[in-house]
């Protein structure tokens, strides 16, 4: 019996840009169950980003409610949102967004530091999980020493050290030759055939054909397609 | 449950380390007004404490002087008044004053103004400065450089001598070579208290039975007595010492009179030689040596009392004042002449205060580009879990650091610089024969009130770039380039 654990209703984000109002969001409501593996498309600027930034706590929306795993993200209070975005979402992003200062450990770890876990314990786990990703040898390496791969893997060690229940991975294989791309899914289909929940944001049809569902956003406004 | 405290310095501290050069900037700035808030306030504290030393090494901080004459300070009250009509310095006032309170002891003092010149051995004769006498019941103390006090009052033939005398007869380097050698003090030529080679009255008597032009009188001449160093002092560098029962002795009007009783006697003898046709000698008059004692008819020049506590000067001062005679500590002396350098230091550190403003500045412009430079790895820390708070006290904290060690390398340096200061300023000490070493000093509590000073500087400079910082939304800042 699949249990809901994201759900939308009539969520509206809007922006401003100069004059202009942009429907982000558009009165959109959504269900996700919990291990399920989404995939969002839609053109650029259709607001597929908002609206996974929306469910990770990193926006918020202007109207209607966003209930994650029990959280009312709606009028949560930033100390709990940065809580709730450390403990229960794992962000990948396009552009990795790694510490460049950082050895790549050290950036892994960056959550559990956050989150006050100690520092042999960080260390430890932090090292537990680029074992997982290949990356064992290189863990005192700066970003700029891996090659993209190595860097969206690191990336996808720091998402998934806090063991969240959902993984959202904005466009995780756009700066990516097909080759190291193909990885990243792999890697990704893995985590979510261990139970965690998957959002994939896309254009690359392709990329959206491995999920369970995909979802279409254009011009703010969500539809589902069948596979 | 947020981040632990440690990771908020680690972080911060590799935040500086990354962006070194702008970091060692804003820490240049703070450490220029640091160094020069430091060297300043030591300056005024050492010249302060240095005074201040000079008032209690020679016990004056306990010391109340009682003058004739109200209303002189401190200093002038040292010297013998001249007052006619004010309340005698005699030993009655003396008990009273000893019967009070608090008070320890007493000396009376009193400038011997008789001498013209001083001379030892072959040396050059030098002028004579301020000659002054005090019981030597340690009241009243002296910075020797060489020998000590007088042991005991009478010290008929005693002297204590100014450190510029010994100077000036070249013993500069070896002031304990003088103690003990014989100096010799020539008097005025009006000197008639003991030890004055009065002229013969008989032989003046003689000269001018049948009247004298003025020119003839015998003049009194001047007389040189003999004495023994036993101390050099530096304290006051041009005065002699002597104690005070020789000043006694040598303040005394001294003439040879005839008395009533002898005047009588010589005209009948006169009268009968007269009569017996002038045979055999003449008769003489018989004299009698008088003294008239200065002390006892003008008074001491001063008192100088000691008190238990320097707390308790006032007080007894103002109790002595009820006698109608002036009395100051030196205390509230003290107190007044610190007041200018209470202004002086007040002055020179609003002059470091406004570098440390000017520093500050300059740590808010660092804080600020950083929160520029590092938004989108605000934003990612925001993504995975950052508080607002986080990352606010994040960037108080590093800026709080740029602070601490801006004072911490601006004591250091302040502190190499009055080191330098003090070995040049010890020299000058040492030619001076002053004792005192190392004036600048920095104590304890100015390097933590400096260090805290700057460190809330940083904290206040950094709480409006935290505030950006803390404020950025977090998509925001993630999609910044």
């Amino acid at each position: 019996m699949a249990k809901p654990i994201i759900e939308l209703q009539k969520v509206t984000r809007t922006y401003r840009l100069g004059s202009e109002v942009i429907h982000a969001l558009n009165s959109v409501s959504l269900q996700i169950n919990e291990g399920e593996y989404i995939a969002i498309t839609g053109a650029s600027g259709s607001g597929k980003s908002t609206l996974v930034n929306v469910i990770g706590g990193l926006d918020s929306p202007n109207s209607g409610t966003v209930v994650v795993d029990k959280h009312d993200l709606s009028n949560m209070h930033d100390d709990k949102l940065s809580v709730y975005r450390n403990k229960t979402i794992g962000f990948v992003f396009q552009s990795f967004n790694l510490q460049p200062n950082n050895t790549i450990v050290e950036n892994v770890m960056l959550p559990l530091v956050l989150s006050g876990v100690k520092p042999e314990e960080r260390k430890k786990r932090a090292t537990e999980y680029l074992n997982t990703v290949g990356l064992g040898s290189r863990l005192d390496h700066r970003p700029s020493q891996l090659s993209s791969g190595q860097q969206q893997l690191t990336a996808i060690a720091r998402a998934l050290i806090g063991q969240p229940k959902i993984l959202i991975a904005d466009e995780p294989t756009g700066n990516l030759d097909s080759l190291r791309g193909q990885e990243i899914l792999e890697i990704l289909q893995k985590i979510n055939d261990q139970g965690t929940t998957l959002i994939v944001v896309t254009h690359d049809p392709n990329t959206a054909h491995l999920a369970d569902r995909i979802l279409q956003m254009s011009d703010g406004r969500l539809t589902e397609l069948k596979i | 449950m947020g981040m632990r405290f440690s990771d908020y310095f680690s972080l911060a501290f590799r935040n500086l380390l990354h962006q070194r050069s702008r970091s060692l900037l804003a820490i240049l700035a703070i450490v220029i007004g640091t160094t020069s808030v430091t060297i300043m306030l030591a300056l005024v504290i050492g010249a302060k404490d240095f005074y201040f030393d000079q008032f209690k090494a020679t016990g004056q901080l306990e010391q109340i002087i009682v003058n004739p004459q109200t209303g002189l300070d401190f200093m002038q009250s040292q010297r013998a008044a001249n007052c006619e009509s004010c309340v005698k310095l005699t030993n009655g006032v003396a008990n009273k004053i000893t019967s009070y309170d608090h008070v320890v002891g007493l000396t009376g003092t009193a400038d011997v103004n008789i001498f013209v010149a001083v001379s030892q051995d072959s040396h050059q004769k030098q002028a004579v400065g301020t000659v002054q006498s005090y019981e030597p019941n340690g009241v009243i103390k002296h910075i020797f450089l060489a020998g000590g006090d007088f042991t005991n009052n009478s010290g008929v033939g005693k002297v204590i001598i100014g450190q510029n005398y010994a100077d000036q007869w070249g013993y500069k380097d070896n002031y304990k070579a003088i103690i003990g050698k014989e100096i010799k003090l020539t008097t005025n030529s009006s000197f008639t208290g003991e030890g004055a080679s009065l002229p013969d009255p008989l032989v003046q008597f003689k000269r001018c039975q049948a009247g004298c032009q003025a020119d003839q009188i015998a003049r009194q001449q001047p007389t040189v007595l003999k004495a023994t160093i036993v101390g050099v002092q530096s304290d006051a560098g041009s005065s002699i010492f002597l104690p005070l029962k020789w000043a006694g002795k040598l303040l005394k009007d001294q003439r040879y009179e005839i008395t009533k009783a002898n005047q009588i006697a010589y005209t009948q003898a006169y009268t009968t030689w007269t009569a017996r046709g002038q045979l055999g000698p003449e008769p003489m008059p018989k004299f009698t040596l008088v003294a008239d004692s200065q002390l006892a008819r003008n008074g001491y020049s001063t008192f100088v009392v000691k008190v238990d506590k320097t707390g308790n000067t006032d007080a007894v001062a103002r109790q002595i004042r009820k006698l109608g005679v002036g009395a100051t500590s030196a205390k509230s002396y003290i107190q007044s002449q610190l007041g200018v350098f209470n202004i002086i230091g007040f002055v020179l550190a609003g002059i470091g205060g406004i570098a440390l403003i000017v520093a500050a500045i300059g740590i808010i412009n660092t804080m600020v580009m950083a929160v520029l430079e590092r938004t989108r790895e605000i934003g990612v820390m925001r993504a995975v879990g950052a508080r607002r708070s986080t990352v606010s006290r994040l960037f108080t904290l590093e800026a709080s650091l740029l602070g601490f060690l801006g004072g911490v390398f601006g004591i250091a340096f302040g502190y190499g610089l009055i080191s330098l200061a003090n070995i040049f300023i010890n020299t000058q000490l040492a030619a001076n024969a002053i004792l005192n070493r190392n004036i600048i000093s920095l104590p304890g509590w100015l390097i933590l009130t400096v260090v805290g000073a700057t460190t809330v500087i940083g904290m206040v400079a950094g709480l409006y770039p935290a505030h950006r910082a803390a404020r950025l939304k977090p998509v925001e800042a993630l999609r910044h380039e």
